[in-house]
C-alpha cells in the first residue's frame, strides 16, 4: 500500500470516527424525545393531565415567590416582581410562561435570566407569551428548535372555545402553484397529500381568499374559532381581511397576527401541517387541539431530521468504502 | 451576513432537507435535482482521484482532490 493510499485511508477512517459519534447522538437524542412526547400524548386522560399541569403551575409560582423572597433578603440581585402572567398561568393549570420583570429579566422554568438570548427554550415546551415577538427573539427561538409559542391573552380567552380548520387548497393543479408559489412537481404532491385527508366537517377546504373570508365569517357567526392554513405570500390587503380572532397557521405568523392563540416563529412544512392537523381535528377544544397538533408536528420533523441523519451517514460511509474498494483493486492489478 | 466558507454545503443541506412549506421562498423539484446532480458529480471526482492517487498520477489526483473540496468549502 502506497504512502497516499494510506493518506487516503487516514482521512476517510477519521471523517468516519468524526461523523458516527454526532450522528448516534442525534439519534439517541431524538429517540428520548419521542419517547417522552409519546408518553405524554398517551396520558391516562386529558383531565389529569390538566390537573397535573396545574400543580405544576401552582409549584412553579409558589417557588417563584420562594426565590424572590430569597432574593429580597439576602439581596444577591434586585428583587424579581412576580407578573401577574405567572400567577394566571398557575390559575390556569399551564407551565413554562414566560414573564418579563421590571429591570428587563425575564423568569423561565423557575430560573432568571438576564436577556431572552441566554433562555434555553426546548421544543417540547409549550411557552406561553404576553406580547408579541421581534425577529430578534424569534431568531433565539428558532435556533433553539421552538416553531411554536402561545399567546397569553389569547389562551385565556380561546382556550376552550370550540373550533373549525379552514385549509387553502385545490384540486386544480395550477390554482395550487398560484396559492402556495410550488412548482408541478411539489403542487401534485401537495394535492395528493390533501386528498387523503381531510374528509370531514371539521374541515374545510377552499380554494381561493375570498371563499376563505366568507367561511371565516360563518364561523365566527357560531361563536367558533376559524384556523386558516395558507400560503403567506398574500398582500397585506388581503391579511388585513382576517378577523383578529382568527388563528393563522403560516409561516412566520408572529409578523402576521402576533395576537393570535399560536403563533409560528419559523418557517412551517406543509406535510407536517397535514400530518399534525388530521391527528388533532377531532379534540373539542382549541387548547387541546393546538396541544396535539404541536406534538404532533414536532414528531414528524424530528423523525424526518433522524432519516437525513441516517442517509448522510450511510452516504458517507458508501463513499468512504468506494475509495477503499478503488484503491485495494487498482493497487491489485 | 456574509461567509467565507460553508455556502455551498448549507445550501445543499438546505434544499435536500425542503419540502413545501405556508410560507417564504419555495424550493423547487429543478433545483432538488441540480444538488443531486452536483453530489453525483463529485463522488465522481472523488472515485477518480482515488483511482488517479493509485494509479501514480498523483498530481492529477491531488488537483482534482483540490478542486472538489475548494468547491464544497466556498
Amino acid at each position: 500500500m502506497t504512502k497516499h493510499t494510506k493518506l487516503l485511508f487516514s482521512i476517510s477512517f477519521i471523517a468516519i470516527l468524526g461523523v458516527n459519534p454526532i450522528a448516534c447522538s442525534k439519534a439517541f437524542k431524538g429517540c428520548g424525545e419521542a419517547s417522552e412526547k409519546l408518553a405524554r400524548e398517551s396520558g391516562p386522560n386529558l383531565g389529569r393531565e390538566t390537573e397535573n399541569a396545574a400543580n405544576k403551575a401552582a409549584k412553579k409560582l409558589a417557588e417563584e415567590e420562594a426565590e424572590a423572597t430569597r432574593r429580597l433578603t439576602t439581596e444577591e440581585v434586585r428583587p424579581i416582581e412576580i407578573s401577574p402572567e405567572s400567577k394566571n398561568a398557575a390559575d390556569a393549570g399551564r407551565s413554562n410562561t414566560l414573564s418579563q420583570n421590571s429591570d428587563g429579566s425575564y423568569n423561565y422554568n423557575k430560573k432568571r435570566y438576564i436577556s431572552f438570548e441566554q433562555i434555553p427554550f426546548e421544543n417540547s415546551d409549550n411557552l406561553y407569551l404576553k406580547d408579541g415577538l421581534t425577529q430578534r427573539q424569534a431568531n433565539h427561538l428558532i435556533e433553539r428548535g421552538v416553531k411554536f409559542v402561545f399567546n397569553n391573552s389569547a389562551y385565556l380567552k380561546q382556550k376552550d372555545k370550540s373550533f373549525r380548520v379552514i385549509y387553502l387548497i385545490s384540486d386544480n393543479i395550477p390554482t395550487v402553484m398560484k396559492l402556495y408559489e410550488i412548482d408541478e412537481a411539489n403542487a401534485k404532491t401537495l394535492v395528493a397529500n390533501s386528498s387523503v385527508s381531510f374528509n370531514n366537517d371539521k374541515i374545510i377546504k377552499v380554494s381561493s381568499f375570498d371563499d376563505m373570508i366568507i367561511k371565516q365569517n360563518e364561523i365566527l357567526d357560531k361563536n367558533e374559532v376559524p384556523i386558516l392554513i395558507f400560503h403567506n405570500s398574500v398582500k397585506q390587503i388581503t391579511l388585513d381581511r382576517f378577523n383578529s380572532e382568527s388563528n393563522l397557521i403560516t409561516c412566520n405568523s408572529f409578523e402576521v397576527n402576533p395576537k393570535s392563540f399560536l403563533v409560528s416563529t419559523d418557517l412551517l412544512d406543509m406535510t407536517a401541517i397535514i400530518e399534525g392537523v388530521n391527528s388533532s381535528y377531532l379534540n373539542k377544544t382549541l387548547e387541546s387541539f393546538y396541544n396535539h397538533f404541536t406534538s404532533s408536528y414536532y414528531a414528524y420533523m424530528l423523525q424526518r431530521n433522524q432519516n437525513f441523519t441516517l442517509i448522510y451517514l450511510s452516504s458517507g460511509v458508501g463513499v468512504a468504502g468506494g475509495i477503499g474498494a478503488i484503491a485495494y483493486y487498482n493497487k491489485k492489478t | 451576513m456574509v461567509k467565507l466558507f460553508g455556502d455551498t454545503i448549507a445550501e445543499t443541506k438546505r434544499i435536500l432537507e425542503a419540502s413545501v412549506h405556508a410560507g417564504g421562498e419555495q424550493v423547487t423539484k429543478e433545483d432538488k435535482n441540480k444538488v443531486i446532480g452536483r453530489i453525483i458529480v463529485t463522488c465522481l471526482m472523488i472515485f477518480l482521484a482515488a483511482y488517479l492517487f493509485t494509479s501514480g498520477s498523483k498530481e492529477i489526483g491531488g488537483t482534482i482532490v483540490g478542486a472538489v473540496v475548494g468547491y464544497w468549502m466556498k
